[in-house]
């Protein structure tokens, strides 16, 4: 109890701190907004975050070479969806609403922007998960419940990217801080309290070599903890549930559930390169190494699992701009191992100590995944945003799972490729663009084969198959987006918009009919 | 400033690495290799070699059966874990028919920890068995109609006159698990409420391969002011423990009496004798002519859990009159949080739910001449029963006493 008022504490100051300073952001940047940038709307905001080089990465030490734009946004967001094509774990249907706003500044020399971020999100009809916010955060120790419940789910997120003035024209530093608070509430026995929290920091730095050149490094820390507490509010009634230790491998039990806590470290490093000329390239590539551990209530000496991940992205971005042609290359890789480990823990009775012991521990699963993908982006540009956008994206992805004793296993591997197009038309200070994205998953490998020796129980005939079906479906997937953004009268660069987007999926031979939704949300930049 | 900000950082950044280094430093499991011997008790057995023995890891759902060979036996491919090992079988010795058994329950088999050593010893089946147990009760929170049902399992006529009927502490499985004195060395059981039936001693006589049974309440729970769901009719019970509930008026079944609860002779003020729903310990004991057992009078004859504050009295048993024991628990996870001494019970048996009016039964091993059956008892219950079974009193045909209110 003790160490939870502290905890909570500590959150209560986090947050009051980093609302405090996003606030200020947010309040300079609306003051000093009008004065900096003649004309902006969500298109050329759209534009800036697209074209960006150092926003794009970890380093916020060269924010300042991408010459931002002042801006402010507030935006209220309404989303739903519904439909059969999900993953086990996810909720028949849902619905959130959420309010975002986001700003930047220069103070001085130094370039600050900050944004915060609430959203609530019911999910509805959600099984397989009793201990987590979100249970398809590939983490595999977990409890399991087959009764679909609903769901209550907040997010608070804030943070913010510093850069200072470049000193002696070569030398910037930054940092960027991230803070995300979650709850959740399972609504069904057997019920779940859960509450999370992460905290990054990552400093950086960038050296101009040249007029047209800098390199960049960065490292990040990334601490979070994820408290989960089970119930029965029938307390005549107890509950099936497993304790899921990975690709269906779970162990039965009957109660009211157990307490896990999830606890995780991260630290990142990540180096950059960017040159201007033609094409103007940008070059980075990050490197992080995590463990997240998970006990048993809050016994260190119990754990259940700890994960390790490993994961190294690259990335290279090119960009031109011909008058108004506006063209971006981008070329990414990405790489991760996560390997899981068990525990072996004993309870020891005696008079002066008693608790559990830890006896042994060894590595009893491996995940292994790489993405390798490509996308261009061509935009007519105009002083408003756009008249046409082009983007196309090619990317191929797989998945290699192992239990290693008893031995079973999970492939998965898919090409996706998609196109999506974007007219904007502009009349007496109104813009309005339509479009409409066409995306297609093809799978190229699915399959999965359990080794343990509870081959009939629902973690493995309904989670992992469900999971099977849903990740080895091939499908199609349609956005239609549409954007409308108008000038306040007498508004000195204010303006507001509304952003919709339709989207339907339709998976072929997956047993499944399909999941569609649809978002809205109306904002203000300034 | 800077120099606690520096410790502060370099603490941060140590506390922060410790799960990766831990990571890092743990290797993949592999299969490991079990090296048994079976150590005789009997000065007359020189050889285990035939005997079966049996490891269940029963989280993980995995058993492995194989036959004992001369010395040391090797067993490979074990996947790592807690397992219960189970040496069992009967041996010739010079013409002499032996049944051995001995039993290892959680032991935590992992590398470094391969050899074991399993005392057997010749197998003590008590007169009398629990064949049916119903704890579980009946949807919808019905949990009146609990009943145990005890048979003759041996070739003589047995007096159930002063047999005793307990359950033990903790009454529900647990992983923590009490502390109990250290000067008892294991030789007791611990009751939480201990009853005995009542006879001048050749009263209630049972035949071999008859049955009789303890109802918590003996009514015909069929009734509507009951529950009509219930599998069970308890009206023809033979004992039922009476708690004075006027709710819950005395039946004609002889009511059992009471011995024990928290230290003192009286009942208490609990509206029923209900055990856990989830599967409780059971045993049944008997005080040898000789000796004297008076829990409440003799304080050496009680404790509390040294594990806890509770003031909470218990009696102990000793195991030397235990004579059939059962552990029940939740499902075959809680395999892990045993409360009997293995010596009464290796093993635990479960319905896997509550109120779903299922139960669990002995098996049976035989038939006598006239019919009637032998009951598997091989002290270990995840062996010796069948689980979640329909219930049904006298199941494989157990007699009725000639004096018992069933006839």
């Amino acid at each position: 109890m003790y160490n939870m008022n502290i905890f909570k504490e500590i959150i209560t100051c986090g947050v009051a701190g980093l609302v405090l300073v996003a606030g200020l952001v947010l309040t300079v940047s609306s003051l000093s907004a009008q004065e900096i940038v003649p004309k902006k709307n969500v298109f050329t905001l759209e534009m800036g975050d697209s074209l960006g080089s150092w926003r794009n990465s970890r380093n916020a030490a060269g924010l300042s070479w991408d010459k931002p734009m002042a801006f402010s946004r507030i935006q209220m967001d309404y989303a739903l969806e519904d439909g059969n094509f999900k993953r086990p774990e996810a909720p028949a249907r849902s619905n959130s609403q959420g309010v975002y706003a986001i700003g930047n500044t220069h103070i001085k020399d130094s370039y600050i922007q900050g944004f915060l971020s609430y959203n609530r999100h019911k999910r509805e009809d959600a099984s397989f998960n009793a201990s987590l916010i979100d249970p398809t955060r590939d983490m595999p120790y977990r409890v399991l419940d087959s009764n679909a419940s609903d769901w209550i789910n907040q997010h608070y997120k804030m943070g913010f990217d510093w850069t200072s003035r470049v000193f002696r024209d070569r030398w910037s530093v930054g940092v960027v801080m991230n803070y995300e608070a979650s709850s959740g509430a399972k609504q069904r026995d057997i019920r779940a309290n859960i509450s999370s929290y992460a905290l990054e920091i990552s400093p950086g730095v960038v050296y101009a070599l040249t007029s047209k050149q800098r390199i960049g490094a960065h490292i990040s820390y990334r601490n979070r903890k994820e408290e989960s507490e089970n119930s029965n509010v029938n307390v005549y009634v107890d509950q099936g549930y497993y304790l899921h230790y990975g690709l269906g491998h779970a162990v039965p039990y009957v109660g009211s559930g157990t307490n896990l806590n999830y606890k995780g470290d991260t630290w990142g490093a990540g180096l950059q390169y960017e040159v201007e000329g033609d094409w103007d390239l940008f070059v980075s590539s990050a490197y992080g190494i995590g463990a997240e551990r998970v006990t048993m209530g809050l016994l260190e000496t119990r754990s259940e699992g700890l994960l390790l991940r490993k994961d190294i992205s690259t990335e290279v971005r090119a960009k031109r701009i011909t008058g108004q042609h506006v063209h971006r290359i981008t070329l990414a890789h990405r790489w991760n191992r996560t390997v899981g480990t068990e525990f072996w823990n004993e309870f020891v009775s005696g008079l002066e100590s008693e608790g559990y012991v830890n006896r042994y521990r060894a590595n009893r699963s491996r995940y292994g995944g790489q993405q390798w993908k490509a996308s261009y982006l061509w935009m007519d540009g105009t002083a408003w945003g756009y008249r046409w956008k082009i983007d196309a994206t090619v990317a191929y992805e797989k998945e290699n799972d192992r239990y290693i004793l008893p031995e079973s296993r999970m492939n998965i591997a898919h090409v996706d490729y998609g196109i999506g197009l974007s007219r904007a038309f502009s009349w007496s200070g109104s813009v309005c663009a339509i479009g409409a994205k066409v995306w297609r998953k093809q799978n190229l490998t699915a399959d999965y084969s359990y080794g343990g020796n509870r081959p009939d129980e629902w973690p493995v005939t309904e989670l992992m198959q469900g999971d099977l079906r849903y990740l080895g479906a091939s499908y199609w997937r349609v956005d239609v987006p549409l954007t409308y953004t108008f000038a306040l009268p007498k508004g000195n660069q204010q303006e507001l918009y509304i952003r919709g987007n339709l989207f339907w999926i339709d998976p072929a031979g997956a047993g499944v009919t399909n999941r569609k939704g649809g978002e809205l949300a109306l904002g203000m930049t300034f | 400033m800077l120099l606690k900000t520096g410790v502060l950082l370099s603490a941060v950044t140590v506390l922060s690495c410790a799960k990766i280094n831990t990571a890092l430093e743990t290797d993949d499991i592999k299969y490991i290799q079990l090296e048994l011997e079976a150590l005789p008790m009997l000065a007359d057995i020189k050889s285990t070699a035939g005997l079966k023995v049996v490891l269940e890891n029963y989280t993980e759902k995995y058993r492995i059966e194989r036959e004992l060979n001369e010395g040391t036996t090797k067993i490979d491919s074990i996947i790592p874990g807690r397992y219960s090992i189970t040496i069992s079988g009967e041996l010739d010795n010079g013409g002499e028919r032996f049944f051995l058994n001995g039993s290892l329950p959680n032991y935590m088999l992992l590398p470094g920890n391969e050899k074991v050593q399993v005392h057997v010893d010749g197998a003590k089946v008590g007169p009398l068995a629990f064949t049916e147990i119903f704890y579980a009760g009946t949807s919808p929170f019905y949990f009146r109609n609990q009943f145990y049902e005890i048979t003759n399992n041996s070739d003589e006529l047995v007096y159930l006159d002063g047999l005793y009927f307990a359950n033990l502490h903790p009454t529900i499985a647990t992983t923590t698990l009490p502390v109990w004195p250290a000067e008892d060395q294991g030789a007791y059981a611990y009751a939480q409420r201990i009853w005995k039936i009542p006879g001048s001693g050749r009263d209630y006589p049972i035949k071999p391969g008859e049955a009789v049974t303890i109802a918590q309440f003996a009514a015909n729970h069929k009734l509507p002011q009951y529950n009509p769901d219930s599998p069970i009719d308890c009206s023809k019970s033979e004992f039922e423990f009476n708690m004075n509930n006027p709710n819950f008026p005395d039946q004609p079944a002889i009511d059992m009496q009471h011995v024990f609860y928290d230290g003192r002779a009286a009942k208490g003020s609990v509206p029923q004798y209900l055990t856990s729903v989830f599967g409780a310990a059971y045993i049944i004991f008997r005080v040898p002519e000789d000796e004297t057992y008076d829990p409440v009078e003799n304080a050496s004859l009680q404790t509390r859990d040294l594990g806890t504050t509770s003031a909470t009295r218990y009696a102990k048993v000793p195991l030397k009159y235990v004579v059939d024991a059962v552990e029940a628990g939740h499902n075959e996870s809680m395999i892990s949080a045993k409360r009997v001494p293995s010596v009464i019970d290796a093993g635990m048996t479960w319905v896997g739910a509550t109120y779903n009016s299922l139960g669990v039964r002995r098996k049976v091993a035989g038939r006598r001449a006239d019919g009637s059956p032998i009951f598997m008892d091989t002290n270990n219950s995840t062996v010796d029963f069948e689980r979640q079974v329909v219930l049904q009193f006298r199941h494989y045909g157990q007699g009725i006493p000639a004096w018992s209110n069933a006839n």
